[in-house]
């Protein structure tokens, strides 16, 4: 096993003569046996990270080191893909469309001049585990996608790599196919116990599996962390949107008894304490599962005693449109034209009045200028 | 659309004059076909011509058939296409598979001075070969080559593997590239990726290539005429010179002769047309595959 | 470098031998074109561009270059229009098997070795059994075809179209069939003839079409050498520069017969090399 470094990498990509940085500056450290993450948007260079790890791409600048040799640096590749004994699973699967699917997980280990009988022993034993033996016979062209994914796992594994490299491995799949396979690769990695990361955009894929996180945007290093601590702390706007569906909406602020209330028309949070905050105006994110809506009767439920936590009483507003998935309801308030999406448990129909609570721990703060993280102290959030 | 106020009789019109249209496009179509497969009409009832057939019938209309004429000229020119084979067959496979792994080098190298070996590549392919009759003639003759086989091989070769890397080159830049990198990551070296994935992925561009490759050099006429120098070595298109005829001769050998000459690239045509067709769209337009 | 990126050089190799022995022919043939090498003369000597001159003031080469380059622009010229005509004929045409069928038999005299076609076409351009006969029945005068300095050579041409037009529809048709077909139908929609979709939507994209036909017919016809060679034995009336290189070849004049080739290159390369270049950007820019 191994552990992978980046040192300063950057990676700038010339066509004729317009240059274009993909990756500036990435430093990140990912340990032996740890199942590693890195997230990002479409385009923000999470394949060309995984590609230099690969040895696909060498970094224009900075070096990649396994353990304490140098694998490539500045512009050169010192150890080919091919020497470095890596497992990889291709966004498209990259199966070879001319063999069956023995073949396919087997070339690894022809290549390697492993004897028939090695060969036949490891093939089956990889299909036992991805539960892909009856396909073997067929090629990729003639079984569902779920199980051309895990041909191409089981051919990344074949050889018993040092790490295994899954570049959105799942976005080819159907929702349903999607949760088996996340489930199995959990499984496989927890049985063969080999470092393994894995690249996505959606953050579920990262929930599902990653231990450690690592955010990138626009070729950028934005943050690293366990998946929670990013999506409880984003740092900033950005990274707050990759992690999940958040409602981001400018506030104005107002000083009251060393507190401050946040105001958006008739949306106003309350007893907000900031530390050496100067701006009039600040940037509030809120996912929809922390904004909880309920229908609005005559007599105001309690909410103290209804929900648990620091939450808060906004008002009553009109439901604007509302969404049913998967068990809620996503409501969404239409407040002079800004959205802002909230869940509700119960059935909610359009022009419905409805009660807006916030959870209020949380809520997350941006400088307005910047979007860059606040933080919340503790014992502020408790009040 | 078909405007409201269009009347029964209206649509009935507008259908017959659309049929009417079709109908000239077919004509139209048939006549050109006629006209283009005339030469193929004749070699076949004039080449089946007995020897008075040919005295009492214009060459336009077919005779009493007798395969004597094809009989004769299969027996003289069975050594020439016989030799033809040995020249094209060796040629068009060694041209499509080095002209393939040049290629593949192309593939993986875009760099700038590949750019310009491309480019010499690329206007080899269109030197007029008949320019290179004396320094070709002096070269093969120095190895001492000159009415061999192999030395007709290898003048063939000087010609057509630029032409199959030109070609290769347009079938391989439309294949994945990820999974020739994914070749790379199972640890295969570029070797073993060029024989068990390139190669196979590339099979219809190949097949292509190896088509276009072996009717181009089975009509080509130039080098066996410079460089046969015994009769024994004449390929299929320069016996044919044997009977080229004028007055006085019998044209039904003539037909014969040219029929059976053409007869192995015309089978390839008809049965693997297609790839012939598409090597030549691809060697046009640079389309990628 | 390291071990692989030897190795992957070794690929290019051997094609880079065969280019660069056929660059070598190339030069060899301007360096000769500038000697008086010739079989009687034993030690060849520098003459400077004597041949070249020896040679334009040959009224035989000059009418053979003349003709060469006529039958280049005649065959652009009927390949082109033909090439358009047929490939419209198939594109109009709905079913895909028709399409292949008629595609086939425009194409296919490709594949018919010139040598033969020289054959082919000599008897039927005999004004006696040929397609003359059938000319005299039907009340039309007989036509000279080869037997006529006015004729002879108009033809030839006419055979090299029956060659080239096939490969030429090729071109447009698979310009034609780039073309979205949202926009062709929309057009029959709006009940446009299909004179009118060709000539406003389908050949205004069919530029590519006609430089790569152009210049892959050019080449070809400055390499007729078999069709002429064959059809008349050298007949004067149609004879080409190509041929005239294996006549000086035969009679042994060295210098003249590189000096022509160098002639008939240069008149190749200043069609091919922009053609090359157009090519490759292409072939890029797909990248
Ligand atoms: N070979 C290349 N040449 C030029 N630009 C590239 C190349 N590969 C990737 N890029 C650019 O780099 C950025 C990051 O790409 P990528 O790493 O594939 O993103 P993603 O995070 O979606 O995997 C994109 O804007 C992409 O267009
Ligand atoms: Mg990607």
């Amino acid at each position: 096993m191994v552990n992978i470094k980046l040192n300063n990498v950057s990676k700038i990509f010339k066509k004729g003569k317009t240059e274009f940085k993909a990756l500036s500056n990435i430093n990140l450290e990912i340990p032996d046996n740890s199942f590693f993450g890195i997230l990002g948007a479409s385009g923000a260079g999470k394949t060309t990270t995984m590609r230099i790890i690969a040895g696909l791409e060498a970094p224009t600048m900075g070096e990649v080191l396994f353990d304490k040799t140098v694998v490539s640096k500045d512009d050169r590749t010192i150890i080919d893909p091919e020497e470095r004994d890596i497992g990889m699973v291709f966004q498209n699967w990259a199966l070879y469309p001319h063999m069956n699917n023995y073949e396919n997980i087997a070339f690894p280990l022809k290549v390697k001049k492993w004897n028939q009988n090695e060969i036949t022993k490891r093939v089956y034993e990889l299909a036992d585990i991805l539960g892909i033996r009856e396909v073997l016979a067929k090629r990729p062209g003639e079984i569902s996608g779920g199980q051309q994914q895990r041909v191409a796992v089981a051919r990344a594994l074949a050889k018993n790599p040092k790490f295994l490299l899954l570049d959105e491995p799942f976005s080819n799949l159907d929702a349903n196919a999607r949760d088996d396979a996340r489930a199995l690769v959990k499984k496989v990695k927890n049985e063969l116990g080999i470092t393994t990361i894995i690249v996505s955009h959606d953050p579920a894929d990262i929930f599902a599996l990653a231990e450690k996180v690592a955010v990138i945007s626009r070729g950028n290093l934005v943050q690293l962390g366990t998946p929670k601590d990013l999506y409880d702390y984003p740092s900033n706007e950005r990274v707050a949107g990759t992690l999940g569906d958040i409602n981001i909406v400018d506030f104005d602020l107002k000083e009251k008894n060393g507190y401050y209330d946040l105001i958006f028309e008739n949306f106003i949070i309350t007893g907000i304490k900031l530390n050496d905050y100067n701006d009039s105006k600040i940037t509030l994110g809120i996912r929809p599962e922390d904004l909880i809506i309920e229908k609005s009767t005559e007599i105001d439920s309690n909410i103290e005693t209804k929900y648990e936590g620091n939450t808060q009483k906004i008002g009553v507003f009109e439901a604007d449109t509302v969404n049913y998935n998967q068990g809620s309801f996503s409501v969404v308030l239409n407040i002079s034209g800004t959205k802002i999406k909230g869940i509700s448990r119960e059935p909610i129909f359009y022009g419905d009045k409805v009660n807006v609570y916030i959870n209020k721990s949380k809520i997350k703060l941006f400088e307005y200028a910047s979007k860059d993280a606040i933080k919340l102290n503790e014992e502020i959030e408790r009040n | 659309m078909i405007k409201n106020k269009n009347t029964n009789s209206n649509i009935n019109g507008a259908k017959n004059v659309k049929n009417v249209k079709r109908i000239i496009h077919n004509i139209i179509l048939v006549i050109f076909s006629i006209l283009w497969l005339f030469p193929i009409y004749v070699m076949v009832i004039d080449g089946l011509k007995s020897a008075s057939g040919v005295l009492i019938t214009p060459i336009l209309f077919p005779a009493k058939s007798s395969l004597g004429p094809f009989i004769t000229v299969t027996t003289a020119l069975e050594r020439p296409i016989l030799n033809s084979i040995i020249y094209t067959v060796p040629t068009a496979i060694i041209s499509t598979y080095i002209g393939a792994m040049a290629a593949f080098y192309f593939y993986k190298k875009a760099r700038m001075i590949n750019t310009l070996l491309f480019t010499i590549i690329a206007i080899a392919t269109f030197v007029p070969y008949e320019i290179t009759l004396l320094p070709l003639t002096k070269f093969i003759s120095s190895i001492g080559l000159l009415n061999t086989y192999p030395g007709i091989i290898i003048a063939m070769l000087i010609f057509y593997l630029p032409t199959g890397a030109l070609l290769m080159s347009i079938f391989l830049a439309v294949l994945p590239k990820t999974t020739l990198e994914s070749a790379r990551i199972d640890g295969a070296n570029d070797w073993t990726i060029f024989n068990k994935v390139v190669l196979p992925l590339a099979m219809p561009g190949f097949i292509s290539t190896f088509i276009f490759i072996l009717i181009e050099s089975w009509n080509n006429f130039f080098v066996p005429l410079v460089l046969v120098t015994t009769p024994g070595m004449n390929s299929a298109s320069l016996a044919l010179m044997s009977y080229t005829g004028g007055y006085g001769t019998l044209y039904n050998e003539s037909f014969a002769s040219a029929f059976i000459a053409s007869l192995i690239p015309l089978v390839i045509f008809v049965f693997l047309g297609r790839y012939f067709i598409r090597g030549f769209q691809a060697f046009g337009t640079g389309r990628k595959g | 470098m390291n071990k692989n990126k030897f190795t992957i050089f070794l690929f290019l190799i051997p094609t880079l031998i065969f280019g660069i022995l056929l660059l070598y022919f190339v030069f060899y043939n301007v360096y000769y074109s500038f000697l008086d090498s010739s079989a009687t003369v034993l030690v060849a000597k520098f003459v400077g561009f004597a041949t070249y001159k020896e040679l334009f003031s040959n009224a035989l080469v000059v009418s053979s270059l003349k003709r060469s380059i006529i039958w280049a622009f005649v065959l652009i010229a009927g390949g082109n229009v033909m090439g358009i005509f047929f490939a419209s004929l198939i594109y109009f045409l709905r079913n895909q098997k028709t399409r292949a069928v008629y595609t086939s038999i425009f194409v296919y005299p490709l594949a018919v070795s010139m040598a033969a076609s020289g054959v082919i076409w000599t008897w039927l351009f005999n004004i006696n059994d040929g397609v003359d006969y059938l000319f005299v029945r039907i009340g039309l005068p007989r036509f000279p075809w080869l037997d006529s300095p006015a004729t002879a050579f108009p033809s030839l041409i006419l055979v090299s179209i029956w060659v080239f037009s096939g490969l030429a529809s090729l071109f447009y048709l698979a310009s034609f069939q780039n073309v979205s077909k949202d926009i062709v139908e929309s057009a029959k929609i709006d009940s446009a003839s299909s004179f009118r979709i060709l000539r406003k939507i389908l050949l205004p994209e069919a530029k590519n079409a006609f430089i790569v036909s152009t210049a892959i017919i050019f080449i070809f016809a400055l390499r007729f050498f078999s069709l002429p060679y064959v059809a008349t034995l050298l007949n004067p009336y149609t004879e080409t520069s190509v041929e005239n290189l294996y006549v000086l070849y035969t009679s042994l004049s060295f210098s003249e017969s590189s000096a022509e080739s160098v002639i008939v290159m240069l008149i190749a390369l200043v069609v091919v090399i922009p053609f090359a270049l157009y090519g490759i950007k292409r072939w890029l820019a797909n990248d």
